[in-house]
């Protein structure tokens, strides 16, 4: 489980850390550090690769702190940074995404499935769905759908508009509905 | 689980936030933030590539974050859900890295965040900013693979003040890199120092199973504010001080502080 931090003390360890301030680094870390954990998880697909990620993401995040002028994008500009590492490192070490997992049978390394039966067809289908997509768009989702970014929020990470965010997403979208046959909105 | 955000872009959108935050939640551990950030500081002191530190190329990082791992589960610890509070009583107790390289420490300084401010303590006087207190270690003695430093916090501001009996310590080197971070401190007692005087309390610490030291080290004894002071050799001191033996690398490393006396 994630510590929650507000925003008054989140401005401060943030403050506090870009001065090299180790405990209230580490109160930034006992905040985000989950939430980096999942992009990281949709974007390469591998448990032990995204925490390499995020511990890589928190490397790269202590030496740029000091350019966090608003303490209100730290989230979305940690999330990014790790969605980042996982792209790269996956790609470092020519991994592919878990679709194995579906083909084989066999659950690959570090990936754990849920014991019902109806829950581990599940988080199958959306694994393998997932491994069919381009890196970029995973890491599209990841920041969406495991870290609820906003649009914007993303636009910025990406170096895109808002609304180029949303006509992508939407298209994604579609695509995981039909193949997740999740036809009936919710 | 991930809140959908507030700019919705199709009713889908509900469905495929809660599959992705199903699906994503296995690769949540428990973790020690404080070895985390320890293991951040040392990386990027290193200045190595991305990924290092749990990558095969580390054998020493992969040891930071499995240790950190490691000691989280050992304690049955889970960091604190929903408190927001790093100095819950769950936290794990330290954190030891390995690749730190201390060097010769100049004279003591306090060290002050931006945004230390006096709080008020019972007993009647304002708590010790980090602007008031200067630390200074008097001996540092070995005995049975401990190491014990003898610091002395002096008032040197214009009035009294009070600060917790304990704190938390941790062994750090010059550059400010924790070698050994100590679990937050539960203090019982406030204890006052009056305007040029001190209190005293020795800090035991052990297993520090790091690159070796290679000049003086110093002792950071953590505020309630997380503001901080360094306390480094007096002058009385000759020769460096030599951290604390290894005893077990797959030991975690421990540091703790008796309570502050006059």
């Amino acid at each position: 489980m994630q510590a929650v931090i507000d925003n008054e003390s989140l401005r401060s360890a943030v403050a506090n850390a870009a001065h090299g301030d180790e405990v209230a680094f580490a109160r930034i870390v006992a905040a985000h550090h989950d939430d980096m954990a999942r992009v990281a998880f949709v974007v390469c697909g591998d448990v032990e690769l995204a925490q390499e990620a995020v511990q890589a993401a928190w490397q790269k995040a202590w030496t740029k702190l000091g350019s966090i002028r608003d303490a209100d994008r730290l989230r979305p500009w940690l999330v990014s940074i790790a969605a980042n590492e996982a792209k790269q490192l996956a790609r470092s070490r020519h991994r592919r995404w878990i679709r194995e997992a579906a083909i084989d049978g066999d659950e690959p390394s570090g990936l754990r499935v849920g014991s019902d039966p109806a829950g581990r067809a599940d988080e199958l289908d959306l694994a393998n769905a997932l491994a069919g997509l381009e890196p970029d768009d995973r890491t599209l989702i990841a920041l969406r759908y495991a870290a609820g970014l906003t649009s914007d929020e993303i636009g910025r990470a990406f170096g895109m508009t808002g609304g180029g965010v949303r006509a992508r997403l939407a298209r994604l979208l579609n695509r995981l509905r039909e193949e997740l046959h999740d036809d009936q909105p919710a | 689980m991930t809140n959908l955000p507030d700019d919705p872009i199709d009713p889908y959108e509900s469905t495929l936030t809660r599959r992705v935050g199903t699906f994503a939640e296995q690769v949540v551990r428990p973790i020690d933030p404080v070895a985390v950030a320890a293991a951040a500081h040392a990386g990027a002191r290193r200045g190595t590539l991305a990924g290092r530190l749990l990558g095969g190329a580390s054998a020493g990082g992969r040891l930071i974050l499995v240790g950190a791992v490691l000691a989280v589960a050992a304690l049955g610890v889970v960091i604190g859900a929903g408190s927001g509070n790093l100095n819950s009583p769950a936290q794990t107790a330290t954190a030891n890295v390995p690749d730190a390289t201390p060097t010769d420490a100049p004279a003591a300084t306090p060290t002050s965040g931006p945004e230390a401010t006096p709080t008020s303590v019972p007993g009647g006087f304002e708590a010790c900013t980090t602007d008031q207190l200067a630390g200074t270690i008097t001996a540092w003695e070995g005995a049975a693979g401990h190491r014990i430093a003898t610091v002395q916090l002096r008032n040197v501001g214009n009035i009294g003040c009070s600060v917790p009996d304990l704190l938390r310590p941790a062994l750090v080197d010059t550059d400010g890199h924790a070698l050994i971070v100590g679990t937050p401190a539960q203090p019982t007692s406030t204890v006052t120092i009056r305007a040029g005087r001190y209190v005293t309390t020795q800090v035991d610490m052990d297993n520090y199973c790091g690159a070796d030291p290679t000049g003086a080290l110093r002792i950071r004894l953590y505020l309630p504010s997380e503001d901080s002071v360094e306390a480094a050799p007096g002058s009385g001191l000759t020769g460096p001080l030599d951290a604390p033996p290894c005893n077990g690398p797959n030991q975690p490393a421990d540091i703790q502080m008796q309570p502050l006396q006059p």
